[in-house]
């Protein structure tokens, strides 16, 4: 069975009220469930948590985690979008 | 003058094909199949693998896979596209075969 | 459109935006234009070690393309209109 003609920004809409994982510029990364879209990337996600990688004084990798009740993420610092994979 | 291929018949013509994805940043690659892509050059993958290099001397550092589900990577972050040749699939088909072995074992 | 108009249900709200330099500001949404430049009332920075000591500030004017994110609370977002706007014709 073949797909008909389907767009890259079709997945979002697949991927409404489920889990989502975001690559974000900055060495940011958030999962949450995703509520909106557009063709700019502009997302809206709920029960969202932030992951921050950084270095820290002894060059060893270190991750911060913020939660959100609700949060909106300007699509310009998008890189890529999934579903998460538990691992 | 042969027939030129432009940037869209190019990367229509890589559909269903594994494709490396380099991003502008982060010394970071994205191998996958390309299921589709649009007008701005956004991309759907699937089986993908994100395949990190050193800084430094350009050498893979990390191989991660991301599932067998789709991603969707934003066209601001391309750098380039390029199809995968048959001896970097077996390659890569081959190590990913070495590192089973060294998990069972 | 559809987040200009999400937008626009949140003047008068409580709303935490974070800058792509990191700073977060918390205050009172009173516009939103399409290109989501912000006008913020009643303004209180959350950490004042980056930003700039001017606690006499009250309004300010954000440039959409400095936010980074905007953090609100699940009371106000109808998360199940927000999901049907975006199923529904998505201008490309």
């Amino acid at each position: 069975m073949s797909d008909s003609k389907s767009e890259p920004l079709d997945l979002f809409k697949v991927l409404l009220d489920e889990k989502v994982h975001v690559k974000l510029r900055g060495a940011r990364e958030i999962t949450g469930r995703l509520h909106a879209y557009d063709s700019h990337c502009n997302i809206v996600l709920s029960d969202a948590v932030e992951t921050i990688y950084d270095t820290d004084a002894n060059d060893q990798l270190i991750s911060t985690q913020k939660k959100s009740e609700v949060i909106f993420v300007r699509g310009d610092s998008v890189i890529l979008v999934s579903s998460p994979n538990d691992v | 003058m042969d027939q030129v291929t432009n940037p869209k018949p190019f990367v229509k013509s890589l559909l269903n094909k594994r494709i490396s994805v380099r991003l502008k940043f982060n010394n970071t690659t994205y191998e996958g199949l390309l299921e589709s892509s649009d007008n701005y050059f956004n991309l759907s993958l699937s089986n993908v693998t994100e395949v990190t290099y050193n800084e430094t001397d350009g050498e893979v550092k990390e191989r991660v896979s991301l599932g067998d589900g789709k991603v969707f990577i934003r066209c601001n972050n391309v750098l380039y596209i390029r199809q995968l040749s048959d001896e970097e699939l077996k390659a890569i088909q081959q190590q990913e075969l070495d590192e089973g072995d060294v998990k069972d074992q | 459109m559809l987040f200009l108009s999400f937008f626009k249900t949140l003047v008068d709200r409580e709303i935490t935006v974070e800058l792509k330099n990191g700073v977060e500001i918390t205050g009172t949404l009173k516009t939103a234009d399409q290109y989501f430049n912000l006008k913020l009332d009643n303004v209180k920075c959350k950490n004042e070690d980056k930003f700039p000591h001017l606690s006499s500030v009250k309004s300010i004017f954000l440039r959409g393309s400095t936010v980074r994110y905007v953090h609100l609370s699940k009371g106000d977002v109808d998360t199940n209109l927000l999901q049907d706007a975006s199923r529904r014709g998505k201008l490309h």
